[in-house]
């Protein structure tokens, strides 16, 4: 009887790459769900309009790279389209609707009005501004971000950062972090404050929420990052089915946590009614933090390929981000997680490249910059932090104690705020 | 999924209690003429001539080393004919009529013990490479070349990891040839002047375990112990035993014999017994057929020469003969090659044949999951050597490149291609990468 020749092994794991992203999408439910449930049509809205434009572009990247690559085979078009069809697979559909969903959760589901008197209360499926960010976002990070590089796992950065952050340099007045009001929704009990309004150093939203608030998403933000069970549900089906690297998010989560407490102690000396683990508490569930550990930084794509790099790559974010918490100024310190990732992104292609440095063993160089690294910038953090705030305890204390003692009763709260962006 | 493969599951567990059945000589036994490792060979005796189990009938020679050619049935040599060998070519048997007698060549006579202890290192080591005693694991490297290292030895390590999934035989091997292992370790520890020999398996195997700790209570023999493996794969990778029984490093590139370690699989200890003892070749080896593909998987114990189809029509035969999607597999599923058709024949390091559908599953863009990076058990990235082979649109592939990839370190394992999450033929892309890093 004859045999078919293959090469060795002959044998493969059962998981697939299809399968793989299926469990990202799961893992991503629950944030929709609570999404869906909160924001409702606004919600419908953006995930439908960033899922189509995403799935659609793929679609059209797909066949018009089986037409350009097949265009000296001599066929009848037909047959050509045919083929270019068939090239289009499952995974195809599946990795741009990942990026769709994460990209429609970190979009707001209300605007500004064009005068900025107030958020757009128009119904969901009538502003037209809200169309125009989410085309022209997820456009720019499908093509910026993922097709100019080759498409599907050839992009340096991630894809739904990427088109977060153009979005928030190009519609950045209008863009509304946190927005949803009373009469809207029923869930909500807070007001339609926003971070954007306040000023840094001002007393602004966090004392009216306490910690359980944030926990269940009873906070202004972005439509997928207020809850933080319905992320972490997510984090641990990620983990449970190995397709998010532990190494990452512990390596992210544990730096974070460990900068922070430092931190919060040079803050607890300056002003010592601010409890060193409610800063920390504070600082961890503000914002878009754990959205992004849970969902952006744990994207294979963009990590780097070994054990170490991979702790090393967690701890750079996390660094990142503190130094945007702590430092960054304005408007634009709220998107610190994404810029985070995108300017550590940048620097994943060098740790995989230069031969000497990438193995998948901790060797000694490795465990010693493993070490060095924190350490250095916890170091320059602290020092900086504390300049700082002497600093400006000394020059403008009549001014910023005035501010502080105008809330009264939950002077510590108002000092944490000051320095949380959501 | 970003995971490290460990151990592959499979049924070997069941496959394990299936006693090897002893099948009698065919009436007709083919001989390779050549081999992988000798393409030149003379004949010393002419067609129509009978010949006797033993004999040396003619010397094959070797790029380094000749090796004869020994008889292992008695009976009339009948002419070449041409059949198909274990690396996928066509090449010359010798035919052999077999009378049935197991006649054994005049100048063989069993060494007696007292002979035994008289024997020093060379004269083994002479006997070794006089019955053309090869690595029975599946390397076919001569043993006798092991025996000739001037380096001082402090461990032997007997391997019966077999940490392939689904292979059996070295396992029956050990329940079934314990006395000759244990012959033919005493004899290496005379050889080697090194009392300290351990025999290497999984533990997992809880019926083996308790199987050589009785065995070893009844015969006990100084310095032979057993040494518990883990349950993965590739644990019975030469480093990887080492490292794990004795604890000692050996990089690639070196002979373990350097750091004072030799080793060799079960079935050549007992071959050594054979050759030293009994004065004979490896004349029987134990052959598992299995895989989706055949009726009834069985373990057999087969005369050296048996045409693969007797094994086959001894386990029913294939399942569903049509499709011509199958492969025949010599070896394991993960190291194992396919041959182009069933018409071959059982050489001392066939050790099993596996019958299966052929992988047909479509290639997805890789997504840098590093599954295969955490797998790769000699520390390699094959992700990387996929992407320098593989350049995107206005890139060329760089040789300088591949070559600053240690390519040279593969040893083969497959478990890259096996864990990739995108079903790439990693393996297959680093052995274009070896030919590449190969160029001088």
């Amino acid at each position: 009887m004859e045999f078919a020749i293959e090469q060795s092994p002959h044998i493969r794991r059962k998981d697939t790459l299809a399968g793989m992203m299926t469990d990202v999408l799961i893992a991503l439910s629950p944030v929709v769900i609570f999404a869906l449930i909160v924001y409702q049509l606004y919600a419908v809205r953006n995930l439908i309009v960033s899922e189509v434009v995403w799935v659609l572009g793929e679609f059209l990247y797909v066949i018009g790279k089986s037409l350009v690559l097949g265009r000296k085979d001599g066929l009848p078009f037909g047959e050509k389209l045919q083929k270019a069809i068939k090239s289009y697979k499952l995974t195809n559909f599946l990795v741009p609707t990942v990026s769709a969903v994460i990209f429609a959760l970190i979009t707001p589901a209300t605007f500004w009005t064009a005068d900025y008197s107030g958020l757009n209360a128009t119904s969901a499926f009538v502003d037209g501004y809200a169309y125009l960010v989410l085309v022209i976002g997820s456009l720019f990070g499908l093509i910026v971000g993922k097709l100019i590089f080759g498409g599907t796992g050839k992009n340096p950065l991630n894809p739904a950062a990427a088109a977060f952050v153009f979005c928030k340099f190009v519609f950045g007045k209008r863009y509304a972090v946190a927005n949803f009001s009373t009469d809207a929704f029923s869930w909500n009990i807070g007001t339609g404050a926003t971070v954007l309004k306040g000023e840094y150093g001002a007393a602004s939203t966090y004392s009216s929420y306490n910690i359980w608030d944030l926990i269940i998403g009873n906070t202004p933000g972005l439509m997928g990052e207020t809850c933080k069970i319905a992320i972490l549900l997510g984090l641990v089906y990620l983990l449970v089915r190995h397709v998010a690297d532990w190494r990452v998010v512990v390596s992210f989560f544990g730096t974070f946590i460990v900068f922070t407490l430092f931190a919060g102690i040079i803050i607890h000396v300056n002003f010592p009614d601010v409890e060193v683990w409610q800063y920390m508490v504070y600082q961890l569930l503000g914002g878009g933090l754990i959205f992004g550990a849970v969902y952006m930084i744990t994207d294979p794509v963009t990590m780097p390929l070994t054990r170490p790099d991979r702790v090393l790559y967690g701890m750079l974010i996390a660094i990142c981000v503190v130094f945007f918490r702590l430092f960054g100024r304005g408007q634009y310190t709220h998107e610190g997680m994404a810029f985070s990732i995108l300017i550590v992104n940048a620097v994943v292609p060098f740790m995989d490249y230069i031969q000497k440095w990438t193995t998948n063993r901790y060797d000694l160089k490795h465990i010693i910059v493993l070490v060095a690294v924190p350490v250095v910038f916890l170091g320059i953090v602290l020092l900086t932090l504390g300049l700082q705030l002497s600093a400006g305890a000394s020059s403008s204390s009549s001014s910023s104690s005035a501010n502080l003692s105008t809330g009264g009763t939950t002077k510590g709260l108002q000092i944490i705020s000051s320095f949380i962006n959501l | 999924m970003i995971l490290k493969t460990r151990a592959i599951r499979c049924n070997k567990a069941e496959l394990c209690r299936i006693p090897a059945t002893t099948l009698d000589p065919e009436p007709f036994i083919f001989i390779p003429l050549t081999n992988t490792r000798c393409a030149k060979a003379e004949l010393s005796i002419k067609e129509g001539d009978q010949v006797y189990v033993g004999e040396t009938i003619g010397l094959r020679h070797g790029a380094f080393f000749d090796q004869p050619i020994l008889s292992t049935v008695s009976g009339i040599y009948q002419g070449l004919e041409k059949h198909g060998y274990r690396n996928g070519k066509v090449i010359d048997y010798l035919k052999i009529q077999n009378d049935k007698k197991d006649t054994l060549d005049p100048s063989i006579h069993e060494r007696t013990d007292e002979d035994i202890a008289k024997l020093t290192k060379d004269q083994i080591t002479d006997i070794v490479k006089a019955k053309a005693l090869v690595g029975l694991g599946g390397s076919s490297f001569p043993t006798y070349v092991k025996f000739q290292t001037k380096n001082p030895i402090k461990y032997i390590l007997i391997n019966g990891i077999e940490c392939e999934p689904f292979l059996t035989s070295d396992h029956r091997f050990m329940v079934e040839h314990a006395d000759e292992i244990l012959g033919g370790i005493k004899i290496m520890q005379q050889a080697f002047a090194c009392e300290d020999a351990r025999i290497c398996f999984k533990g997992v195997y809880t019926e083996l375990v308790d199987f050589w700790n009785d065995y070893l209570a009844k015969n006990p023999v100084k310095g032979v112990s057993i040494s518990l493996m883990d349950n993965y794969y590739p644990q019975g990778w030469e480093t990887a035993m080492i490292k794990k029984a004795v604890g000692v490093d050996v990089p690639s590139g070196h002979l373990p014999s350097e750091y004072g370690v030799i080793n060799f699989n079960v079935a050549t200890a007992a071959g050594v017994y054979f050759a030293v003892k009994k004065d004979l070749p490896v004349l029987d080896r134990e052959v598992s057929v299995y895989g989706e593909g055949i009726k009834h998987p069985s373990n057999y114990v087969v005369r050296i020469g048996t045409p693969f189809k007797t094994l086959i029509e001894k386990s029913g035969g294939y399942v569903d003969e049509k499709n011509d999607d199958k492969i025949l597999i010599v070896g394991g599923p993960m190291m194992g090659g396919t041959i182009p058709n069933d018409d071959c024949v059982v050489s001392p390091t066939v050790t099993s044949l596996l019958i299966q559908k052929q992988y047909r599953g479509a290639e997805e863009p890789c997504i840098r999951c590093g599954s295969c990076v955490y797998s790769c058990p000699v520390g390699l990235e094959p992700v990387t050597i996929m992407r320098a082979m593989r350049p995107d649109w206005p890139f060329k592939v760089s040789e300088k490149y591949v070559k600053s990839l240690n390519v040279m370190k593969c040893m083969e394992c497959g478990l890259c291609t096996y864990s990739c999450t995108s079903k790439i033929p990693l393996l297959s892309i680093i052995r274009e990468a070896k030919l590449i890093a190969r160029k001088k």
